[in-house]
């Protein structure tokens, strides 16, 4: 507790100020101590004795504190992590899931703003990804291979991962257009996004396909 | 006598802010080399015209505000003023926000882990002047579901034969040349031995992220000891600039950690208090 500006009377603990605060009159403020401990009484009852600090798992506490206090803004926390989970923990079974999740890293999930809600759902560095580049579209190659060089990459995180954060853009630049195949593969399943990138002057112009439906291996 | 106002902010709260957007910032500007290159010379130089993306989010200039803009975080480590805390927070969600939805940005997980990192600050510092124990307890939980999240993203991503087998890392350790360890382990072993190590390395990777997926579940401190060396070993076997990613990770998981000890500390004195009551 704190005197301020002469008169008001803070606490550190909101709840506890929200329910003592009072102003000015010394029997107040000895009623508003009372009431403080009172309150941290029921907390560290609660949750805030030593052993369920130490050991409790966190999420645990704080389920048994929202019983007490209905914190609104935890609540939509949990809601939205919840969420996030049940959305990642169906991937492994559920086809939509993952055409979703590949189409995001292809940037062929329609419409944009579903592409930018997906953004925001985690996707740390998985999934096997592959890039294709070539000078000629591939079933022109699958007649005669010696069309153009193709050259295929392992990449990390996403496919089309190498057209961006990446300082040397030159080489993206050419005469003729650049024929680029993102391949995902995930539980036996394989996703390709044909892109093609044409260049004029410096500006360089990507123009994405659709997305393969997937084929079972 | 009137004094100043004074705003009453537990020091442990400003400490863990503090950190957090020390590391933060930190992860956000470990590429600064490659990003200030490549936001304010290469997107100039050789502009990429995706139409599947809006205007807004293809123009170079909003992705070099919004990589400039977190700069003004640093104000907190002057200030002790809230209001300076919620707008360095919301200045960071919103500047990884814009990144992550950018056209020459996007699917960087960097600005995707800043982006819940950020989110968690917004909230923390918007109630950062309580101090009683179930604050202090949705902090410590919300700030491992953050990390859980992320991890459950990676875990379950990686649960293919691809990966469990190490045949994707020891493809990306051979081509891509990086790593701390990677030149060492080169001129020392050959492909066929570096690839059986992957293939147990690959399988520790996938257990590991799916232990951290449960992280909620966990003792903070376990998650601490276990979780902030797991990340650190990731740039061993991957460049170091996946630090750009797990720095701000690492930064909330010793945020909640400074917590602890401040319940701690309140949990003493509120036991001194039962046990002599005024």
């Amino acid at each position: 507790m704190m005197r301020v500006n002469g008169n008001d009377t803070v606490f550190f603990n909101d709840q506890v100020g929200a329910a003592c605060e009072t102003k000015d009159t010394h029997d107040k403020e000895i009623s508003s101590v009372d009431a403080g401990l009172a309150c941290d009484m029921h907390h560290v009852g609660e949750c805030g004795s030593l052993k369920a600090i130490m050991f409790l798992p966190p999420l645990i506490q704080s389920l048994r504190a929202l019983r007490w206090s209905k914190d609104s803004a935890v609540c939509i926390a949990y809601a939205v992590f919840a969420a996030i989970f049940i959305f990642l923990a169906c991937l492994p079974f559920s086809a939509a899931v993952q055409n979703m999740q590949v189409r995001k890293l292809h940037f062929a999930l329609h419409p944009f703003a579903a592409w930018a809600a997906d953004q925001f759902v985690p996707s740390m560095y998985n999934y096997p990804n592959r890039l294709v580049i070539s000078y000629a579209p591939l079933h022109e190659l699958d007649a005669s291979q010696e069309l153009a060089p193709v050259r295929t990459m392992t990449v990390n995180h996403y496919s089309f991962h190498p057209m961006y954060l990446d300082t040397d853009r030159q080489r993206l630049i050419s005469d003729q257009p650049l024929h680029l195949y993102a391949l995902t593969s995930y539980r036996g399943r394989e996703w390709m996004t044909p892109c093609v990138l044409t260049s004029e002057g410096n500006v360089i112009h990507m123009q994405i396909g659709t997305t393969d439906e997937p084929a079972q291996r | 006598m009137s004094l100043p106002s004074v705003e009453l902010i537990p020091e442990r709260s400003i400490m863990a802010a503090r950190i957090v957007v020390a590391l933060w910032l930190v992860g956000w500007t470990s590429k600064c080399v490659l990003f200030m290159e490549y936001f304010f010379k290469t997107l100039v130089s050789h502009p990429m015209v995706n139409d599947f993306f809006p205007v807004f989010f293809r123009s170079a200039l909003v992705a070099q505000v919004a990589y400039l803009l977190p700069l003004l975080a640093l104000c907190v480590f002057v200030t002790r003023r809230r209001a300076w805390f919620c707008l360095a927070a919301v200045v960071m969600t919103v500047s990884s926000a814009l990144l992550l939805l950018h056209q020459d940005s996007a699917n960087d997980a960097t600005f995707e882990t800043s982006f819940w990192v950020g989110a968690w600050l917004v909230w923390f510092t918007w109630s950062m002047r309580r101090s009683d124990a179930d604050f202090l307890a949705h902090a410590r939980s919300l700030a491992l579901c953050v990390v859980a999240i992320q991890f459950c993203g990676g875990f379950v991503g990686k649960l293919t034969s691809e990966y469990w087998s190490g045949q994707v890392l020891a493809d990306m350790f051979m081509e891509q040349k990086q790593g701390l360890a990677a030149s060492w382990v080169r001129a020392h072993f050959d492909e066929a031995t570096i690839r059986i190590w992957f293939q147990w390395i690959s399988k520790c990777l996938i257990v590991g992220e799916g232990a951290l997926a449960l992280a909620p579940l966990l003792p903070y401190r376990l998650v601490c000891y276990t979780g902030i060396p797991f990340m650190l070993s990731f740039a061993l076997f991957k460049t170091w600039m996946i630090y750009s990613v797990l720095s701000c990770l690492i930064g909330l998981l010793i945020a909640g950690w400074i917590l602890i000890a401040q319940e701690v500390a309140d949990t003493d004195s509120a036991s001194l208090r039962r046990k002599y009551p005024m």
